[in-house]
């Protein structure tokens, strides 16, 4: 979907600044949501494209106050709620004293049986190809300012499970995935310098078809 | 512009963007306890997590990757084919999980990575990415005005060398190997390590010129 996290040439967002070096972790809380991160992923409890399709739908003033240990951390007990492991409530029940009871002890299924046979590849490095334009719902993972260009494929980067029906919990849709090649001036107009590019990995549920020379 | 630059509501960049507010956080320790008095997360293992994302990778695993590519053609030549089998004889941690690709800066084309969709980085070689690698404020402009941050980053290209910019959009991850500084032909594969900064990896550096 067009959430306000597809930022590919969104204006108003200001200059851009850089900081030193040799810092992983900038304050507490950050060290602390990456830890809690890594280690509900490592078993299980949280998934990459559930994660990311939590923080994407935080609202939109939520999501560009850019506060990231907060935004990861609300898309986190999204995902402990969709599992049943922590619920709305238990956290304020937890700061009382009260320890929630009779959650799994392992990671509930929460992904539609059955994978999708392999996908075969239907294009090659060199075709030219459009991307699809019209707006996908739900969580995927196509940049809108892609969408209806036409590129050339230049890698074929293996086959790789579909994000948006892995985040919509449908199951495994294994599909090649491409490195796409676009000029920055078919994408932006005459503000792009002549000969600038674009690369960008296109997933082949979203190219629209091949484009003849 | 410097981190220490104010922020709309006088905090620092770094501060304004790391820092919950109080009732966040409050929630934030309140999960970690619950989750180990649950025994969901063990304390001791996330520990070691940290510390290998504190002290173990970087970005001067990356800029050791990057010199001995200058040093050794033939490192070069394997590191650009193949970086995980490359990478495995350096004696730091290795690349494993994520597809990582190696993509040259030469006179003609300057490269750079940006996510726009969320924040994908080379972890493996560069450790966790910069706050502003995470940020609108990038990730917006970098595929549309890639020149004009060039410029905030204090980079000014020749005209004639083309700029091509790599949204990491699925599982590649790609970091840049910048191109070798003139003068640098007596210095050791350390001394050449400290000239390759994390922005030159990105692709919104370049490396520092040796010492005259």
């Amino acid at each position: 979907m067009s959430g306000i996290h597809n930022l590919g040439g969104v204006q108003g967002f200001g200059r851009v600044w850089t900081e030193p070096e040799g810092t992983a972790f900038h304050t507490d809380a950050e060290r602390r949501v990456f830890r809690l991160m890594m280690g509900l992923m490592a078993g299980g409890w949280c998934d990459t494209d559930g994660f990311r399709a939590a923080v994407e739908g935080l609202p939109v003033q939520t999501y560009v106050r850019e506060c990231f240990p907060m935004n990861y951390f609300l898309g986190m007990e999204q995902q402990l709620a969709e599992r049943g492991l922590i619920v709305p409530g238990d956290l304020e029940a937890w700061m009382q004293g009260v320890k929630p009871a009779g959650r799994p002890i392992v990671p509930p299924p929460i992904m539609a049986d059955g994978s999708g046979p392999p996908e075969p590849a239907r294009f090659r490095v060199g075709d030219r190809i459009q991307v699809g334009a019209i707006d996908r719902q739900g969580h995927n993972r196509l940049p809108n300012y892609l969408r209806g260009q036409t590129g050339t494929i230049t890698a074929e980067r293996g086959l790789v499970d579909l994000p948006d029906a892995l985040a919509a919990r449908q199951g495994r849709r294994p599909q090649p995935v491409y490195t796409v090649e676009f000029l920055a001036r078919d994408v932006w107009g005459d503000h792009a310098a002549i000969g600038d590019r674009l690369s960008a990995e296109i997933f082949q549920d979203y190219i629209e078809a091949a484009v003849a020379e | 512009m410097s981190d220490d630059h104010d922020h709309d509501h006088g905090h620092s960049h770094t501060e304004w963007h790391t820092t919950p507010p109080p009732e966040i956080e409050l929630r934030i320790k309140a999960m970690e306890s619950l989750l180990v008095e649950m025994g969901v997360i063990d304390p001791a293992m996330l520990d070691g997590i940290v510390d290998f994302y504190e002290r173990q990778v970087g970005p001067r695993n990356g800029a050791r990757i990057v010199a001995r590519a200058w040093a050794d053609p033939a490192f070069k030549a394997r590191l650009l084919a193949d970086p995980k089998s490359a990478v495995a004889g350096l004696g730091m941690p290795g690349i494993s999980g994520d597809h990582v690709v190696m993509v040259e800066n030469t006179p003609s084309v300057h490269n750079m990575i940006v996510c726009t969709l969320c924040s994908c980085y080379p972890w493996q070689t560069l450790g966790l990415p910069p706050i502003w690698f995470k940020s609108a404020a990038y990730r917006s402009r970098a595929v549309s005005h890639p020149r004009d941050v060039l410029k905030e980053f204090g980079v000014e290209l020749p005209p004639e060398t083309a700029i091509k910019v790599w949204d990491s959009t699925a599982d590649t991850r790609y970091m840049i190997l910048p191109a070798r500084p003139a003068g640098t032909g007596h210095l050791s594969e350390n001394e050449l390590a400290d000239l390759v900064t994390r922005d030159s990896m990105i692709g919104t550096g370049l490396p520092l010129e040796p010492k005259p």
